[in-house]
């Protein structure tokens, strides 16, 4: 949840718009859709991706 | 309406189609294991601000 708050508090901060925080029920992993091309994921080990 | 191959779509047809269907959690799985594949894996969350901004600085809009 912190890796959560962090990610958001990046996005926003460098002006990219959120469109979507959701969660695949598979795998427990968040996934944040922002900006253009923007998509981060975080997995339960808060190890974070980004692409 | 038949789903589309979320394997054979690329990230951006995927990120497209789940913000057009939000509630689809079988795309919703794909574009996580596609970002997880395809992706760079973040040492720190910190380093976000840097690949955003190394993004920025190659004239794409991250």
């Amino acid at each position: 949840m912190k890796q959560l708050y962090r990610v958001l508090t990046w996005l926003t901060q460098m002006y990219l718009p959120v469109y979507l925080v959701t969660l695949d029920e598979r795998t427990n992993n968040i996934v944040v859709i922002a900006g253009e091309e923007t998509v981060v994921v975080i997995n339960p080990e808060a190890e974070v991706d980004y692409e | 309406m038949n789903k589309p191959n979320f394997r054979e779509m690329t990230r951006k047809q995927l990120r497209d189609y789940v913000l057009q269907n939000r509630g689809d959690t079988e795309a919703i799985h794909a574009l996580a294991l596609h970002v997880q594949s395809n992706g760079k894996r973040l040492n720190s969350v910190d380093e976000l601000q840097q690949v955003i901004q190394e993004k920025r600085n190659q004239g794409l809009e991250p």
